[in-house]
């Protein structure tokens, strides 16, 4: 697990996803599933049940893909930033359309776009082919 | 001194990302033929950075170099012309982009007189500090990523993509008007 970026970056981002998810439902008490306005959570993030659910499954998967092995975190990494920035593009062109996923400017999406960056960097940059950890 | 260089390594990658999408953000509300060039400039910016972080190196600097110069120089000169105000292409992002493309200019130029200088010697540090240096890179990574967050996204909102976006969680489509505040959704 030490020899190896993509298993820590992970294992950690996994348990806070995960730690996010579960903590955002403490906030989200009566609050619709796709609800406009979410509960906060540490006075900061906006959640809601549906966001609760995205960050659960998105830790779930970085810390099986950690706690695997360093090729199946590296796929995972790669994966869930690669999804991340991907979505932010389209987003910005579908911006005021029914299909517009994209809303900037908080708190949250700076988190995410940190997650997603270092996630697709430590996929790309670390353990390239060969140099696989397998401790 | 290894240590700092090995975690400044990928920061240019890292400033192509966030060049990318500000780019990417920037080409969505752009009208004219702005469009398919922060279209093309955008995707190019990501595709460099991918490509970049893979080899773990600047690559192709001396294209990089001048591509990046003549970005910069096209920016100025749709901003001074009054370009960018005809095209709905608001200077704010633009300016934080080129930011992120003066830093990738920089990594290309520091590895074209890198070039001329290196040594065995350097080689040899590398391959020893290699385990160490891991670290290093990766704690470099994440402040890198924070970094460019911490710039990209007032950027991109800034934009007309992200004036227009839809408050948190919603999903009917009813979009607020634009100068809204947004919220956020996965």
């Amino acid at each position: 697990m030490r020899n190896s970026p993509n298993r820590i970056v992970a294992t950690i981002f996994g348990a806070v996803y995960l730690l996010v998810g579960l903590l955002g439902f403490a906030v989200t008490g009566g609050v619709g599933f796709i609800a406009t306005e979410g509960g906060l959570l540490l006075g900061v993030f906006e959640v809601n049940p549906l966001h609760n659910v995205a960050h659960l499954l998105i830790g779930a998967a970085l810390l099986i893909g950690g706690i695997v092995s360093a090729t199946a975190a590296k796929a995972v990494n790669a994966t869930v930033g690669a999804a991340y920035l991907l979505l932010g593009i389209v987003g910005f062109f579908l911006a005021g359309t029914a299909a517009n996923i994209l809303a900037l400017n908080t708190a949250d999406h700076f988190l995410h776009l940190a997650s997603a960056i270092v996630l697709l960097g430590v996929a790309l940059g670390f353990e390239r082919s060969g140099r696989v950890a397998t401790a | 001194m290894h240590a700092l260089v090995a975690a400044l390594r990928s920061w240019p990658m890292l400033a192509a990302f966030g060049a990318g999408l500000v780019l990417a953000a920037l080409a969505a509300g752009a009208g004219g033929a702005m469009q398919p060039a922060l279209v093309v400039a955008g995707v190019a910016a990501l595709g460099w950075g991918g490509l970049a972080l893979r080899a773990g190196r600047v690559i192709a600097p001396s294209a990089t170099l001048v591509v990046a110069a003549a970005a910069l120089v096209g920016m100025a000169a749709v901003v001074s012309t009054g370009a960018a105000e005809r095209t709905d292409v608001a200077p704010g992002p633009l300016a934080a982009a080129s930011v992120f493309i003066v830093v990738v200019a920089l990594s290309a130029g520091l590895e074209l007189r890198g070039r001329t200088r290196r040594s065995a010697r350097a080689a040899a540090d590398r391959r020893r500090d290699g385990a160490a240096s891991d670290t290093a890179r990766l704690l470099g990574l994440v402040a890198g990523a924070a970094l460019v967050a911490a710039l990209a996204t007032p950027a991109l909102a800034a934009t007309e993509a992200g004036e227009t976006a839809v408050p948190h969680g919603t999903h009917d489509g009813d979009a607020p008007a634009p100068g809204a505040p947004g919220g956020h959704e996965h």
